[in-house]
């Protein structure tokens, strides 16, 4: 029962690995399919592709990425069948040496494959970044090209009420 | 890749995680997208005074967050009632929460007209008004039908009656009924501090709203024991009760039998009550699903009686029990046993208890993270004793415990990771002591340290990165200190330098070093000389309250220039 509580196991990240190589799956049962993989597959077959040959593509999924996610969830995989304690402090160690670009993949894969505990941490991560920072210093982090006082947008004199009023909407 | 790439959903995951809105200011200034983000995320607002002269529009706010569900009014004082008839007529507003408590009078006519949108309005608190009558409380309750939560407590009593309105200026269980008889959903309700409320207003609660699970009667003097006791057992989901001052004899047999029928007691507040051993050991065998207990200043009772009943109540998450007398720190020593569940514990005013208590309770309860031991002695260490560091812990009140630097040495090695430490009105401590402090419990995000005299600094070292909050006032802090705050601390927050009468330089420095400085107060700093022309452009952006060394040196028209800015002037 433990195991099927784990949000995305170890042998299906395997399996996403087989599938990334191209290598022949029909031996392997669907039982284990995320449910991710299963539409996508389900989809490719319902278009008439061949089953011994389906590839998966998962966008922004670079070698590099991969290898931390399956260090993430060969890590949970573990620590759920022992106790709980160890994974706060392994997953702050884990997420806290990453650089941004690396943060928002990780992010990006814990979203599209559903793997919701690498996705909160990513997140929580990301939001922690921002936190004290000025708008410029946030954009220049996460590359960010964009003005909401534009004046494309936003007359000047709806822009000066917005400047006026924001502050206090945060008081 | 681009993170612009990154869908708009992806986003606001992860603006989701931000814990406070206080943080959306910058964000909402990053672009569009995240304006727009930021403002469906937005769920309370609190509206405050002074507002600027110029029109202020309200509902121009309620249409910028169209998922507001908490209102807070509290500090809002000028044209209450045209505030409240704007939410009442916001097309857009899906309000559950509304707070407007502190008022001098009640807002009846703009909560009536409120009344008649936001009738699905959940939670309603109403602390602290001058001149709330049986009248306002009908309103309410007609207003308000889907009500679960109403909080009325300690309204402030004039002893000339409101004659305009007709209106006693108290509540009585007139307007308990209007109550009970129309708002049939109540869950919780705090009638703490309305001196006219009697036996009936419980009965009547008891038997009409059958899903009340919590009730604080506090400070009801006409509230007796036959109240409490019927309200124990006709209130089967009651899960919990405050109340003050009742005698529980031991020869009060039905009373004490009423609290082992309450089979969903999960919290009990019994402050300043005759308890005796006897109903401690009723209460212990019946097995009730008690968390919290509060015996706050209660009389009557004995070791025995608490040993006994904390041995059968071992999954306790709280714990009060202040102004216990006979404590000891051998009795926490052998109570510590049963505590092992415990997270929070109050042990103020019990005069005994030395900084042995505060050691052996982080050795014994791995799960402590708030202790509150105000007004204990903490002025000698027992060096015999062995140290255990307690990894959980993140909060300390010690306020009034005549802390010495080097009790604090040991308290920080024990508690690494510190959050919020108060150590006011402990004037041997030094600024050596803290600066050693800050070395031990890098955590440390809160510091009260005001009317310490003994501190004059926060020391050299490294930045404090995570410093915060720190309350300095009526401290030793002179010029040399104030330098190592601007240095120290780039994150503050809050900065409470009131009654430092020895500083004497500009403090133009400490905020433009602290790019997130918030509030700041420097009441009675009279020889701080107060950049009001770099105030005006804005050395700190994100500064939203400003208390200067003396009110009438800002003029009115340089008051209204910050006001425009967002950054109100206050008296303090």
């Amino acid at each position: 029962m433990e195991k099927q509580q784990t949000p995305f196991g170890f042998h299906k990240l395997i399996f996403i690995l087989l599938i990334l190589l191209s290598v022949s799956m029909s031996a392997l049962g669907r039982d284990i399919l995320s449910d991710i993989i299963e539409l996508k597959i389900e989809s490719h077959i319902a278009s008439g592709g061949n089953f011994d040959s389906v590839t998966v593509e998962l966008p922004n999924l670079t070698g590099k990425t991969l290898a931390k996610v399956i260090e993430y969830c060969k890590k949970h995989e573990e620590s759920s069948e022992k106790t709980g304690e160890l994974s706060e402090k392994w997953d702050g160690e884990f997420i806290g040496g990453v650089e941004v670009g690396m943060l928002m993949d990780l992010f990006l894969a814990g979203y599209e494959l559903k793997i919701k505990g690498l996705n909160d941490l990513a997140a929580s991560r990301i939001g922690g970044m921002m936190l004290g920072k000025t708008p410029e210093e946030i954009r220049v982090i996460f590359d960010i090209k964009e003005d909401p006082l534009c004046k494309k947008s936003k007359s000047p004199k709806e822009g000066e009420r917005f400047a006026r009023d924001n502050p206090w909407a945060f008081q | 890749m681009s993170q612009q790439d990154l869908p708009e959903e992806c986003w606001e995951l992860i603006l989701n995680r931000i814990d406070h809105h206080s943080h959306f200011e910058s964000l909402s200034l990053v672009s569009k997208q995240f304006l727009s983000l930021t403002n469906q995320l937005r769920q309370s607002l609190a509206i405050v005074d002074p507002t600027p002269s110029t029109q202020f529009p309200i509902s121009d706010f309620l249409q910028r967050f169209p998922n507001l569900k908490v209102i807070d009014l509290t500090e809002c004082h000028n044209n209450l009632n045209i505030i409240l008839f704007e939410i009442a007529h916001s097309p857009v507003l899906r309000l559950e929460s509304l707070n407007i408590s502190n008022k001098i009078r009640f807002p009846l006519r703009g909560l009536v007209e409120s009344g008649l949108s936001i009738r699905n309005l959940r939670v309603l608190s109403c602390v602290n008004i001058s001149l709330l009558g049986d009248g306002d409380l009908i309103k309410i309750a007609r207003s308000f039908p889907m009500l679960e939560e109403l909080d009325i407590s300690y309204p402030e009593y004039c002893l000339s009656n409101d004659s305009t309105s007709g209106n006693e200026a108290y509540v009585t269980d007139v307007g308990v009924e209007a109550l009970w008889s129309n708002v049939r959903n109540l869950r919780k309700i705090n009638l703490s501090g309305n001196y006219f409320i009697t036996d009936g207003s419980l009965v009547g609660l008891s038997l009409n709203c059958v899903l009340l699970r919590e009730v604080a009667v506090k400070e009801c003097a006409l509230i007796t024991r036959d109240g409490i006791e019927f309200m124990l057992r006709n209130s089967p989901d009651l899960s919990v009760i405050s109340v003050r001052g009742i005698d529980i004899l031991p020869a009060s047999l039905r009373l004490i039998d009423s609290f082992t029928c309450a089979r969903a007691l999960s919290s009990l507040d019994l402050c300043g009550s005759a308890i005796s051993n006897d109903f401690l050991c009723a209460i212990a065998k019946a097995c009730i699903p008690l968390k919290r207990v509060s015996f706050d200043h209660c009389t009557n009772f004995t070791f025995p009686g608490i040993s006994f009943f904390l041995q059968v109540y071992q999954s306790l998450k709280y714990l009060a029990l202040v102004n216990v007398h006979f404590l000891t720190d051998q009795h926490i020593s052998d109570l510590s046993r049963y505590l092992s569940e415990l997270v929070a514990i109050k042990l103020n005013s019990c005069y005994k208890l030395t900084v042995t208590t505060l050691f052996t309770l982080a050795k014994n309860c791995s799960l402590l993270k708030d202790i509150k031991m105000e007004r204990t002695s903490m002025r000698q260490v027992d060096c015999s004793m062995q140290y255990a560091k307690n990894f959980k812990i993140r909060s300390l009140k010690a306020r009034y415990t005549q802390m010495t630097d080097e009790c604090l040495d040991k308290i920080a090695l024990v508690c690494p990771n510190l959050e919020k430490l108060d150590l006011r009105y402990c004037s041997s401590v030094t600024g050596g002591g803290i600066s050693e402090l800050l070395k031990s419990c890098p955590e440390i995000r809160h510091l009260m340290i005001s009317d310490c005299g003994g501190i004059k600094s926060l020391g050299t070292g490294e930045r404090l990165l995570k410093l915060e909050v720190l309350g300095a006032a009526r401290s030793g802090f002179n010029d040399e200190g104030l330098v190592t705050i601007g240095k120290r601390c780039c994150n503050l927050m809050e900065l409470d330098l009131q009654g430092c009468v020895a500083l004497t330089t500009t403090i133009k420095e400490v905020v433009s070093n602290c790019k997130r400085l918030r509030k700041i107060n420097l009441k009675g700093c009279s020889e701080v000389v107060f950049p009001i022309a770099d105030w005006m452009v804005s050395p700190s952006p994100s500064l939203k309250k400003v208390i200067p060394p003396c009110y009438d040196m800002i003029s009115v028209n340089q008051r209204e220039l910050l006001l425009r800015h967002g950054r109100p002037v206050c008296q303090g």
